[in-house]
């Protein structure tokens, strides 16, 4: 499949691109309980393609189970990719193992949710990022101004270097993290969910030095999320994952005012509004819980969102969607809007507006003060 | 020399805390009194010999198996040997034979297990088959094909103990390095290009270490006693030269268990002491060394 | 199952000055520093705050749910008209009867090695002194309330078979299955995602609805707490710090903090605005606090903060414990009255 585009090469320019993703797939064998046989295949992700251009932030946004941190992990080469490919800078390292992936790694580098298990609960500030600045092959007065530098840029004093992690603060082992990340000046940090695990207040501290660095350093972010409204606030372009495929992708703008895909539609319809004078009912537009018997079984031709679907209903079951797949969402030329995964994405942008009054008014969901001083 | 930077800052840290970890230690009563007794055995033990003014093989003709007395404070055996004095070289050997022998296989467990659990595959498959053949046959049994090959004496000991005694904390050390393995600052050390030898040393190694202690510090008294029964089967160290297991071994005539206690109650009171001690000591440290642990405050 | 009428419903939960300190290497933390609060009859009560804020512990220390080293004490808590402070093991008597609870995490509340219907039937026979068979009659009627589908089958499950959203609507089950007035969810939808949070909270609703049972809804998130809870706490280092009506609160923050907490939360605007984050950190409870604890971090901090306590003042609508608040008219929360056209304000 795709046989073609896998061995195209790059026709892009290369100078705009800093990570580029065909086709990916990462299936784990589900084995037998009792021979360990292996009786099918989960498909964590499958066939997602997306690009990121230099400074610039793509959010990978889906529920539990959508395989957006596969794909994160995936991309950073942490994880055994099914097929696919990944090309970082124009270059093609799905295949790089040892020593040529390790000198690739420095342009690529991960920040993780859970601040404490990302750091070694026995080495200080100053020994992890020592490390790998050391890795780079700095001398050793460099690494000392560097580490500086970047605990300067984290917004932590020196003296935080010779903490040990229980001694420092969800939010401190955030800023850890990101330093670390950024020790190797790379052109892509995959951050998943970076702020998940902390406090509102401490959260917007992280996303806006995250915001700062980027527009310091022209880093590119993947962002990969669960919460729509943190993404809002920094990415320039989302995608949405559902159970491992790309289901709608595009301008950040475009796609939270006019999703295309009722996936993407219900996901922001059940963000909380903070407002009490919403209708509330109005809000569950996912049909049935996500319970195994929720998706049809592999055998399926058609959509396999039908079941799900709000606007499958509305739009009075349409042959179509039984009998063929739609066609996979790609990520769209500048200016242009999303792509949906979907037959009717015209259609259910139309209903959405219509039958979804919470999409009409995104902004009823600012809790946001003004400016009071 | 950049690493050479990094292992001083390492070395700079580990010495900061070698106090605090003392204190630690220090800070559990009952692991205080077992180090203290611990220590004291070490300082008779190794200083004892260059002090004593008999040898353990001076036979007094006039003192066959005397109970004890201002001359003899333990008493002496059926040849008229000096039971303190056997019992400070006894001890000086088991804790060579325990020490020693613990070492070489915390060693190898450790390599083999943190190199098969960190690459998996192949060289998984093998030294994880290899520990199981092994682990299914009785140490003592191999112990014993083992002798028959070599003479037997405190190195023979030391290295039956020593080379059989790994597949134990080979599969824990592969059982620890597979989790810690997932753990998100493995995965960040890898992602920040770090070499897997580095990954080992610096991020595996450091969080093995409190499991291993606590391994160790049982193996010393396992093994000890491993050594009291090779001696007791013939196995071990050969009589004269003084084990706790040799002299224990004396106790087999039932004329000395009944009569003389003195011969062989110090000897088995100092091993069981020994090995106690060995283990609360362990695990005290093990707790000293948790990184949480501000010095034990915790 | 009689329903107030027009007459003020009656008080459900009434707690004041609860003070709750755990004992700590470092020396006593003082967690909940004198909350009183109250709760009507099918009200929704959010208390909303950061970790650490002493949210959940208010909550826990209600049925008594807090680790032994911690020591509560109260002037006053009542449940449904219960005196818990009159005898030592009062408690027992209102949990599952008059209390049911809701925790954070859904995979580890449920016992593995039980079936569903057994967990329920379980509260019944215990409490309600039902029969094995009444009482899975009874859990079967309750799966299918909290909207469990195919839930006759699912009664003889185990809990690895349901997805987390239906486990907790079986912990949902559980916690009403005795139909008490009072209901504590303490960061009950944190660990599901959005759809199904959403569908959560439809079903909290209904069961406000059809039962009239109050809802202590415990949260971190001010725009769950603002859509569905009808008065709101904040807390802020084991104190209320401002307390209302839902629409007061959010839409006309006036103390600094809750203004603060308001300007982090992302939002979903068409304008995405940068969160103001607050600078700094919470303060170390097992420090006593002197004055205002919100003073370090706060922009309009006075002298008097730092020496006077603070008591909270106001109407029941509005009330908060600052000396130097904003004023009472701007609306600096929510902008969103005007931007629902249709909707009543």
């Amino acid at each position: 499949m795709n046989g073609e585009e896998v061995h195209d090469g790059p026709t892009h320019e290369e100078t705009a691109e800093v990570l580029r993703v065909d086709d990916l797939r990462v299936w784990f064998p589900v084995l037998s309980s009792t021979l360990r046989r292996r009786v099918g295949w989960k498909k964590a992700v499958d066939g997602v393609s997306l690009s990121i251009g230099r400074g610039e932030t793509l959010a990978l946004v889906g529920e539990s189970g959508s395989g957006k941190s596969t794909t994160g992990r995936s991309i950073v080469r942490v994880q055994k990719v099914t097929s696919g490919r990944i090309s970082l800078l124009g270059e093609d390292i799905t295949d790089l193992r040892g020593r040529a992936l390790r000198e690739r790694r420095r342009h690529l580098q991960m920040i993780f949710q859970d601040p404490t298990g990302s750091l070694n609960p026995r080495r200080s500030v100053a020994q992890v990022l020592d490390e790998s600045l050391h890795a780079q092959g700095l001398s050793d007065t460099t690494v000392l101004k560097r580490r500086q530098q970047l605990l300067e840029q984290v917004g932590l004093a020196e003296y935080y270097g010779s903490k040990l992690p229980h001694q420092l603060s969800g939010g401190q082992r955030q800023r850890v993290g990101v330093a670390r990340a950024l020790s190797t000046e790379p052109s892509l940090v995959v951050c998943d969910e970076p702020v998940s695990s902390l406090d509102v207040s401490i959260q917007a501290q992280i996303l806006t030095m995250l915001a700062r660095l980027q527009a310091d350093l022209g880093v590119a972010y993947l962002f990969i999320s669960h919460d729509l409204t943190v993404v809002r606030t920094l990415a320039s372009s989302v995608a949405v994952l559902y159970s491992g495929r790309l289901v709608e992708i595009g301008p950040v703008e475009s796609l939270f005012t006019r999703p295309r895909h009722p996936y993407t539609a219900a996901l922001i319809a059940a963000v909380p509004r903070g407002n009490p004078d919403l209708p509330a009912s109005e809000r569950i537009y996912l049909r049935a819980d996500s319970s195994p018997e929720g998706s049809p079984d592999g055998q399926d031709q058609g959509c396999s969102f039908r079941c799900r679907c709000w606007a499958y209903e509305l739009l009075g079951r349409p042959e179509v969607c039984r009998q063929v797949g739609p066609p996979p969402a790609l990520q769209p030329a500048p200016g242009e809007q999303p792509s949906a995964s979907c037959h009717f994405p015209d259609e259910v942008a139309d209903l959405a507006a219509t039958e979804l009054p919470l999409l009409q008014h995104p902004s009823t969901s600012n809790l946001h003060p003004e400016e009071v001083e | 020399m950049t690493q050479a930077e990094t292992t001083s800052t390492d070395a700079k840290m580990r010495s900061r805390h070698g106090w605090d970890v003392l204190r630690a230690v220090a800070s559990n009563r009952l692991a205080l009194c077992a180090l203290v007794f611990t220590a004291a055995l070490l300082v008779l033990a190794f200083i004892g010999p260059l002090v004593l003014p008999t040898s353990p093989y001076h036979t007094d003709l006039n003192n066959l198996d005397s109970p004890p007395s201002w001359s003899h404070l333990f008493g002496t055996d059926r040849s008229g040997r000096d039971v303190f004095t056997r019992v400070v070289y006894a001890t000086r050997t088991s804790l060579t034979v325990g020490f020693t022998s613990v070492a070489i296989y915390i060693v190898i467990g450790t390599v083999l297990g943190t190199v098969a659990g960190y690459f998996g595959g192949i060289v998984d498959a093998v030294v994880s088959r290899t520990v199981d053949a092994l682990l299914s046959i009785p140490l003592l049994l191999l112990a014993t094909v083992f002798v028959a090959f070599l003479r037997p004496g405190v190195v023979t000991v030391i290295l039956v103990i020593g080379l059989l005694g790994w597949p134990a904390t080979t599969r824990l050390a592969r059982a620890e390095t597979l989790s810690l393995r997932e753990s998100d600052f493995i995965v960040a050390a890898r992602v920040t290009g770090l070499t897997p030898t580095r990954i080992m040393r610096t991020h595996v190694l450091p969080n093995l270490v409190a499991t291993l202690i606590v391994v160790a510090s049982l193996g010393v008294g396992i093994a000890m006693l491993l050594e009291a029964a090779l001696g007791f089967l013939g196995l071990g160290i050969k009589p004269p030269t003084p084990s706790l297991g040799v002299m224990i071994t004396e106790a087999k005539n039932s004329l000395v268990l009944r009569n003389s206690p003195w011969i062989w109650m110090p000897p088995s009171a100092v091993l069981a002491l020994l090995v106690m001690a060995v283990n609360v000591v362990g695990d005290a440290l093990r707790d000293a060394l948790a990184p949480t642990s501000d010095g034990g405050a915790l | 199952m009689s329903h107030p009428t027009t007459t003020e419903p009656p008080l459900v939960l009434e707690i004041s000055d609860l003070d709750v300190r755990f004992r700590s290497p470092r020396g006593p933390v003082h967690a909940v520093r004198g909350v009183s609060l109250h709760m009507l009859r099918g009200e929704v009560l959010g208390i909303v705050g950061e970790s650490g804020c002493g949210k959940s512990t208010t909550a826990l220390a209600i049925p008594h749910l807090l680790p032994t080293s911690a020591t509560v004490s109260a002037r006053r808590l009542s449940v449904d008209g219960v005196d818990l402070t009159a005898k030592a093991d009062a408690y027992l008597s209102i949990r599952g009867t008059k209390l049911g609870m809701v925790f954070q995490d859904p995979s580890s509340s449920l016992n593995p090695t039980m079936t569903i219907g057994r967990q329920i039937s379980e509260t019944l026979v215990l409490h309600q002194r039902l029969g094995r068979r009444a009482a899975m009659d009874r859990a079967r009627e309750l799966l299918g309330q909290v909207g469990i589908r195919n839930y006759e089958r699912r009664l003889t499950e185990y809990p690895h078979r349901l997805s987390g959203g239906e486990r907790q609507r079986v912990m949902i089950a559980i916690a009403i299955a005795c139909s008490p007035p009072v209901l504590i969810a303490d960061e009950a939808t944190t660990a599901l995602d959005v759809t199904v949070q959403a569908e959560i909270l439809d079903l909290l609703r209904t069961l406000r609805a059809e039962f009239g049972t109050a809802v202590m809804f415990v949260s971190h998130d001010l725009g769950l707490v603002g859509d569905f809870a009808d008065r709101v706490a904040v807390m802020y280092a084991g104190r209320i710090v401002e307390t209302g009506t839902v629409r007061e609160v959010l839409r006309y923050p006036r103390h600094p903090y809750t203004v603060g907490l308001l300007g982090c939360a992302p939002r979903l605007g068409s304008v995405a605005r940068e969160p103001k984050p607050i600078e700094g950190m919470p303060p170390d409870l097992s420090v006593p606090v002197v004055g205002c604890a919100f003073r370090q971090r706060c922009p309009r901090a006075v002298d008097r903060c730092a020496v006077d306590d603070l008591v909270l003042v106001g109407s029941p609508k509005h009330s908060l414990a600052c000396w130097n608040p904003h004023p009472a008219t701007s609306p600096t929360g929510l902008d969103g009255a005007e931007a629902v056209p249709g909707v009543r304000s």
